[in-house]
This record gives C-alpha cells, sequence and structure tokens, in this order.
C-alpha cells in the first residue's frame, strides 16, 4: 500500500530525495510526454495542417528577414541564409520554453491546487511540447539541405549531446524561473524584455564573422545563449564545433542543473503556497 | 479492503504568507534596499492550521465540521498532499482519493474520451490503466457517441456527468469529500449517489468536509470541529455537531 511521510523535524538529504523525485517522473515519460502530444494536438484541432502552421510562419520569417538582412550585410544569400534560419529555430525553442517556464507554476496554479502531483511534471510536460513543436521546425532544415544545397557532413551527430546539453539547462532554467515568477509576480515581464534583449546580443541576424575583430566578438564567447545555441545550431548545419564551446556548454548544464535541483529541493513544496 | 489504512498527524501547522501586491514585486524590494529603509516588509503570515493532532484509523468515518474560513479545505489538501506542511508530522498509509476540484485537467477543446484520457494521466494513472477503465467510464456517463465531440459543445450536466464518472473510477482506501458531490438531472443524481455510497463503504476511511449536518450524521461516525485553524473538539458525531450547532445557536 501506497505511504507517504512526511517529517518536518528530521529533514534528512533534501537534495537527495529532490533529484529522486525528478528522475522518477522524468523516467513516466508516458504520462508528460501523452500530454504534451495532447496539448498540440488540441491547440491546432481547428486546422488542417495543425502544428506545421507555426512552423510555415516561422519559415516566412527567416524567408523574408533573411534576404533582407543578407541584403543589407551585402552577403550572399546562400552563405547567410542557412546560419539565419537554424538560428532562429534554435533560439525560438530557448526563447518559447523560458518564457514558458517562468509562467509554468502560475500557469498550472489550479492544477497544482487540485492534484497532488511533483511539480517537475508540469515542467517536463512543458519542454516535451515545445521540443515536439521544435520538431515540427526541423523540417526547414532538411528543406535547407536539399534547396540550398548546402553540404551535410558527419559532424550533424554532434546535435544529439549539443541538444542533451541545451535540454539540461532549459530544464533547470524553468525550474528555477517558474519558482522565481510565482513568489514575484513582477518578474515575467522583464523576463520577456530581457530575452528580446539578448536575442540581439546573440548572433542569430548577425554572424560571428561579422563582427570578428570588433568589440562585438567578445560577447559570442560569452554569451552563454551564444555558446548553447552554437552547440545546436552548428551540428545541425554540419558545422564543426569547437572543444572551447563543449566544455563552456557543459559548464553551464553542470550550474543550471545544480541551481535548477536546489530551488527544487528548497521550494517545491512552498511553491503551492505562493499560488 | 485494506485493515491497516491510517493516518497520523502529529502537531501539524500550516502558515501561509499572504502575499500583497508589493511583497510580490521584487522591483520595490530592490528599491527598499537600496533606500536603506529597514520597516517590515515581511509579508503578512495567515495561520490556515495550528497544531494540528489526528489519529485515524481504519472504519473511521470522520466528519469536519467548522465555519467557513476554519481550515477544512487547507486540512484536507494536506491529507491529499497538495500542501506540505510547514511544521509537524504526516503519516498517510493507503491511497488517497480526493474528490474535490474535480473539473482540474480537463480541456475545453478535448472530446470527452480525450478528457478521460488526460485527467487520468494529471491524477499520475498510467495510460493502460486508463485504457482499461475508458469503456466502464464511458458507460458510467451515460453519454454514448456524445464523447467523441468536445468539451465545450457539452452542457453543464453533461459536463458533471463525465467530470464525476472520471473522478470515481479510481479506487482509494481514503476518500476524501469537501462536501458532498451532486450531479446531474434526478435519475443520474440517485446513480451518483449509489455509487459514491459504494465508495465510501468500500473505502478504509473516509473524511468529509460539510455543512449538511444530516448528511454528517447518516454517514459520519466521528467527527472534528475546527475552529480558526485550531481543532476544538473531537469526539463523536452527535456530541461534536451538539457543540457546533450549539456554539452557532448562541453566536
Amino acid at each position: 500500500m501506497q505511504r507517504r511521510k512526511i517529517r518536518n523535524a528530521k529533514r534528512g538529504n533534501r537534495i537527495q530525495s529532490a533529484a529522486k523525485e525528478i528522475l522518477a517522473q522524468a523516467a513516466q515519460f508516458d504520462r508528460w510526454g501523452t500530454l504534451a502530444l495532447m496539448d498540440i494536438s488540441l491547440r491546432y484541432r481547428r486546422t488542417v495542417i495543425g502544428p506545421l502552421w507555426i512552423t510555415l510562419t516561422l519559415a516566412a520569417t527567416i524567408v523574408s528577414v533573411g534576404t533582407v538582412y543578407a541584403a543589407l550585410f551585402k552577403q550572399e544569400i546562400t552563405g547567410f541564409l542557412p546560419p539565419f534560419a537554424v538560428g532562429l529555430i534554435v533560439w525560438t525553442l530557448i526563447a518559447t520554453t523560458l518564457q514558458e517556464g517562468s509562467n509554468i507554476f502560475v500557469a498550472s496554479g489550479h492544477l497544482i491546487k487540485a492534484v497532488p502531483a511533483p511539480l517537475i511534471v508540469h515542467v517536463l510536460q512543458m519542454i516535451a511540447r515545445n521540443v515536439l513543436i521544435f520538431a515540427h521546425h526541423l523540417v526547414i532544415v532538411v528543406l535547407l539541405y536539399v534547396v540550398m544545397p548546402w553540404p551535410l557532413h558527419w559532424n550533424i551527430m554532434l546535435v544529439v549531446p549539443g541538444f542533451a546539453i541545451l535540454l539540461v539547462v532549459l530544464l533547470g532554467g524553468s525550474v528555477a524561473l517558474g519558482m522565481l515568477c510565482a513568489r514575484f509576480r513582477d518578474i515575467g515581464s522583464a523576463i520577456v524584455s530581457g530575452l528580446q534583449f539578448i536575442f540581439f546580443l546573440t548572433p542569430i541576424i548577425w554572424t560571428e564573422d561579422s563582427v570578428r575583430g570588433t568589440a562585438f566578438h567578445w560577447l559570442t564567447r560569452v554569451n552563454p545563449f551564444a555558446t548553447l545555441l552554437d552547440l545546436v545550431r552548428k551540428p545541425l548545419l554540419s558545422q564543426p564545433t569547437d572543444a572551447e564551446q563543449w566544455l563552456l556548454g557543459l559548464a553551464y548544464a553542470i550550474a543550471m542543473a545544480v541551481i535548477g535541483l536546489g530551488c527544487y529541493a528548497r521550494y517545491r513544496h512552498r511553491v503551492a503556497y505562493w499560488l | 479492503m485494506s485493515p491497516q489504512a491510517h493516518i497520523v498527524l502529529r502537531n501539524v501547522s500550516v502558515n501561509f504568507p499572504v502575499l500583497s501586491f508589493r511583497d510580490r514585486s521584487l522591483r520595490s524590494r530592490f528599491v527598499r534596499a537600496v533606500t536603506l529603509r529597514r520597516e517590515a516588509p515581511r509579508p503578512h503570515i495567515v495561520s490556515a492550521l495550528n497544531d494540528i493532532n489526528l489519529d485515524i484509523r481504519a472504519g473511521d468515518r470522520v466528519a469536519i465540521v467548522g465555519a467557513n474560513g476554519a481550515g477544512k479545505t487547507t486540512l484536507l489538501r494536506v491529507l491529499a498532499g497538495i500542501y506540505h506542511p510547514t511544521v509537524g508530522d504526516v503519516d498517510v498509509l493507503g491511497r488517497c482519493l480526493s474528490l474535490f476540484d474535480l473539473s482540474a485537467g480537463f480541456d475545453e477543446e478535448a472530446t470527452g474520451y480525450e478528457n478521460i484520457m488526460r485527467r487520468g494521466l494529471v491524477i499520475g494513472a498510467r495510460r493502460t490503466e486508463i485504457d482499461a477503465r475508458r469503456a466502464e467510464i464511458a458507460e458510467f456517463t451515460e453519454l454514448g457517441d456524445r464523447l467523441d465531440l468536445p468539451l465545450r459543445t457539452y452542457s453543464s450536466g453533461m459536463m458533471l456527468r463525465l467530470i464525476f464518472a472520471v473522478a470515481t473510477a479510481v479506487e482509494g482506501e481514503i476518500v476524501l469529500l469537501d462536501e458532498w458531490i451532486g450531479v446531474g438531472d434526478q435519475q443520474f443524481r440517485k446513480k451518483a449517489r449509489q455509487r459514491l455510497d459504494e465508495i465510501v463503504a468500500r473505502a478504509g476511511i473516509l473524511v468529509l468536509a460539510s455543512h449538511d449536518i444530516d448528511l454528517i450524521k447518516s454517514t459520519c461516525n466521528r467527527a472534528i470541529l475546527l475552529q480558526e485553524g485550531r481543532i476544538t473538539a473531537a469526539g463523536t458525531t452527535d456530541e461534536i455537531l451538539g457543540r457546533y450547532l450549539g456554539g452557532e445557536a448562541r453566536a
């Protein structure tokens, strides 16, 4: 029989129990995965091509903005468009996840106060939903290889570890931001404008090469978003990645995992009271 | 059934921070910090439950009575595992079936069948379990082919049928009820009442928060009286109801 014991006097190892809870829930992917799939199918229920609508909108942005900027920067469209397109696709995943992540506990407030479930489920469901939408956007990447035509290289396999690093960062970040925003309600809007700001500081509409030798170049090295973006973008483009970026990415992933786990261990039982 | 289900609460307290607009703002906190204003930025703390001790054993049918705001729902949420008490120990043995906020997890746009799956997953059931129960739930609702239509097309009565059928499809050794659920038209109401009676009869423990005196008298054998977050009296149903109603008459 199921047993639930809470002993406030003897806390035990909170980090360990939080980690156990997260791993146990992550293993139940048929639960949050199915819910995420349903979220998507429901949102686009009354449309013909479903979530590909977002892909289509994104593709329109990529083509229009891409051609204009290529002309402005006086660059070959074939050289400019693929990095820009893939950069924007990965950025969309990062930005939407962090935005929805910062709102996740407030948005699921009704559910959190009605059904006993580990908080991490809501975060996992939200990330799964955004990854599924990201998967739809990969159609654009396939088209780039066919239309451009862009050379394919075995480097593309590195997208797996790159994406894993990004997911860990997004998971930790969503938990931490979600808790912060549940407690302090004015941060949500700051995060939206913050992300907008970071978008321009990250090499997406401009390239690393175009700022080489200027003061801006160090930004591409110290900006964690630039590193994390590149760890997915460069492999997707079959471009080589350098060891420094992998080390930095790994460091970011570890840092965010520690921060996220710490917040989860310390505040997961307080969130229900803040809603 | 499980004769060994139990609920034990030791010195349980729940303190809520009631966060005002200013407490919720990081900016105003920052402004206070840089302007070196020291006056108490402490959030207002409401003590929703105070030093609760409970020992509920299998076979007990416990009623929680008390005025609005006495902490009845908060106590049920602690028992259900939604609120983690600020102080004190909780030991709950047995699966809790919490029958309150039943509509949480439902989606207007999803069909009846999809909502059965959604709600099931939300409360932590496995896909295979839900698939196994699907036909049974569908039959109980008597909604037939309408279950293939989105929830937004349902009348409120139909929606309640579905919500009730899904919520009561799972078993639990401990049943937590925030007011008895009465749903639908006369015929369905009777059926629902019967199902609820069955569930309660099968359960090892029932905890019912209610204002319905007749219902409490007919279902519960023990009662506790909550006043401003404290248990001020506990005992047999008649005794406690006497005090509760007597106190109300005086006031």
